[in-house]
Parts: C-alpha cells; structure tokens; sequence
C-alpha cells in the first residue's frame, strides 16, 4: 500500500538522518502515527498546516508497506471522505518502520511567504537564507566548480531541505532566469547523485498517485 | 641510518635540488618565486622560499607544513597570476581546497568540469591554519577538504607558500 505523511521542517531532518528509511519516534504527548491514504489529503495538511508555521515549510513523504500489513491498522475517516488514515499506535511504530520498503521519498513540498529556509552553520552557506543560497551556488557554478562541489557536500541537509523551494522559486529579481535556474538545479542533481547515490534529491512528482509496481520485500 | 636517505638528505641540504621540474608552457612558471614541480609517486618538491626549505610530498602533511589544493578556471588563474593569491569571492563565501592531490585531480576529470579550463594548483601552509576553516569529505568530489571562510582567507594568504601549478594538461576534461 502506498501511504503519504505530511510533514514538517524538523521531522524530515530527522527522516533524512535516518537515510530516509524511518519515521521517528512520536513525543510523549503523540499517542499515534498518522499516515495517510491519499496524496490529496496529505497536499492539503502540508498547505494548510505546516506553511503557516515556523519554518513554514511542509513537506509530503510517500513510502509503501505491504497492503497485509497495512491492513493491521485501523483506518479512519475523520473529516471529508477523502480524509482517510491510518492510526498506528506510537508504540507500533518502531515495528511499523521495519515495514516500510525504503527509501522514504519526499514527493512534493509547499513553503509560505515567510519561509527562509534550512540555514547551515558551516560553509559559504552559512547564516544565508534560501534565496541567498542559490544566488551563491549560481555564482560557485559559474566560477568555481570545486566551490559547487564543496557546497553541496558540505551542506547536503539544507540542499536537501531547501531544493525544491528553489525549483518553484522566480529568482529573475537575482538576475537567474528560470532556465538559468534549471541549469544550476540540474548540475546539483548530478553532483547528487554521484556524491549520495542511495539518497534521492526530492522532486516532484506529476502524479504521487499513481501507484508504481510493488517493490520486493526487503 | 640507510646509505640511500642518508645520501638523498645531504643532496637536499646541500644542494636545494631533488626531482626539481618547471612547467615552462604555463605562465605562472615564469613568475618568481613560484615554482613549478613534477609529481611522481616517489617525488618531492622543493621550492625555493626559504620557509619551504624542506620536503614534503604532494599529498602529505609533514609536521611542520601541509599541502592544499584548489582547481581553478582560467578566471581565477589569471587573477592568481597578477595578485599572487586566490582573491576573495565576490558573495564573500570563502573557499574550498583539497587536501590530496589525488582527490583533486579525479575531480578536475569530473564530469562536472567537462568543458571547462581547469588548472590545479596547490599551496603550502602551516598545518595550524586548518583551524581556522571546516575539514570535511567532499563526497564524489576532491574528498578531503577544508573550507576557509572570508574571515580565515587573509591569514591564509599570509601564511602560504606562493601558489604553485601542478603540471597537468589543462585540456578540456572529456577528451
């Protein structure tokens, strides 16, 4: 079963730590886990929700479990008909991630007008906003590639956090136009994915919907 | 103490010379006090500033020094060659060098310099500089590597050694 998880800034660093292969565990005040069935219902938590909340920023995981398993869960409606979700207690979730055929993909990603994005402490990124990033890899990329390269190693996490703000952003006011912008997200894709091959940048997806093959059990 | 090391020693004192290469179609080889050399797995380099006045292979940190190095564009080589440092970015985000020769030469063949002019370079520095960036594994890239931020470049280009160019054929990578 393809399941979806709205979620925010902070929980995906901690996904992300895990080498997108579990949910972390829930607060003692979390009694349950909530994935839900749809991509819709998920787009709406993350736009709704985590936009306007500090760091205004939601993001929507896509995972798969085996529908066997899935089925041990309760499913609940609990607003439109399409508000579907499962509750797994926060005690089944270590035994529920053991389930989940890995990776743990990051499908879509909203951000509000205040969003300023994952802020490094360490290299030319360092206490630069989102915006001001780019505008520093876009200068890397034209002037030094070691630069580039360095950058995005040292601070893949806010590369990571922050690249699809930068797919859907006009940058035209930093004088980046959008196939300008296209060719510096494609070369941080490539040096991606030769630097963290088992870790997929997000993307988007047309059609998070759509169901792929299931995956073998792992 | 063995014949051999005893005997290439004394050459080194005596003479200043060992393995000592110029890089005559580069322009920076013509520029004194830098000085070019050739790499080799046995090599060393011996430069003729007084505070080099020691060997150290390519890629390894003695106790006293340690080698960095950075690839550049023909940008940034034509400002080295007239300023005798690597300048500071106009977005005031410092700079990255490697600390093995092998990292960076298997990242100036790297698709991502396909196409583009790349000359690496290599400094030698106190070790003690390091502290003042962020070592770190360039993954996929030149590995083993520091970032100095703006605030550390000036001490930097006060403490390094002239900028030296490792002789490799600056060719487009690809070809």
């Amino acid at each position: 079963m393809i399941l979806y998880r709205p979620i925010g800034m902070s929980e995906l660093i901690l996904i992300y730590k895990s080498r997108m292969r579990i949910f972390p565990p829930r607060l003692p005040e979390q009694p349950f886990f909530y994935p839900v069935i749809n991509f819709r219902y998920a787009e709406q938590i993350s736009k709704e929700w985590n936009t306007k909340h500090n760091p205004y920023a939601g993001y929507v995981t896509r995972f798969e479990v085996n529908d066997d398993y899935a089925a041990t869960f309760e499913r609940h409606i609990v607003g439109e008909s399409w508000h579907e979700e499962l509750w797994v207690s926060a005690d089944a979730l270590e035994q529920f991630n053991e389930h989940i055929h890995s990776p743990i993909q990051v499908v879509s990603a909203y951000f509000g007008e205040k969003f300023r994005g994952h802020i490094p402490d360490k290299g030319g990124m360092k206490d630069r906003h989102a915006v001001e990033q780019f505008s520093l890899l876009d200068q890397h990329y034209q002037h030094s590639t070691q630069d580039f390269h360095g950058e995005i190693t040292l601070n893949h996490l806010t590369i990571f956090l922050n690249c699809l703000f930068w797919a859907g952003h006009d940058f035209s006011q930093h004088n980046i136009s959008p196939a300008r912008r296209e060719q510096i997200l494609s070369a941080i894709r490539s040096v991606w994915a030769e630097a963290f091959p088992e870790i997929h940048l997000p993307s988007f997806m047309l059609n998070p919907d759509i169901i792929r093959p299931a995956l073998p059990a792992t | 103490m063995n014949r051999g090391i005893a005997f290439i020693v004394v050459t080194i004192l005596v003479t200043g010379t060992l393995f000592f290469g110029t890089y005559s179609d580069n322009p920076l080889s013509r520029q004194s006090p830098v000085i070019a050399f050739t790499v080799a797995p046995a090599s060393r380099i011996l430069t003729s500033t007084a505070r080099a006045k020691k060997t150290v292979t390519p890629t390894a940190t003695s106790d006293a020094t340690t080698t960095l190095y950075r690839t550049v564009d023909e940008v940034e080589l034509a400002y080295i060659l007239t300023q005798g440092n690597y300048g500071f970015s106009t977005n005031g985000s410092g700079k990255y060098f490697a600390l093995r020769l092998e990292g960076v030469v298997t990242f100036a063949k790297s698709s991502l310099n396909t196409n583009r002019q790349m000359t690496i370079t290599s400094i030698i520095v106190p070790p003690k500089i390091l502290e003042r960036g962020y070592v770190f594994d360039d993954v996929g890239g030149a590995r083993l590597s520091v970032h100095f931020p703006d605030a550390a470049l000036a001490d930097l280009y006060r403490e390094m050694s002239p900028i030296t160019i490792v002789p490799r054929p600056a060719v487009p990578n690809g070809k």
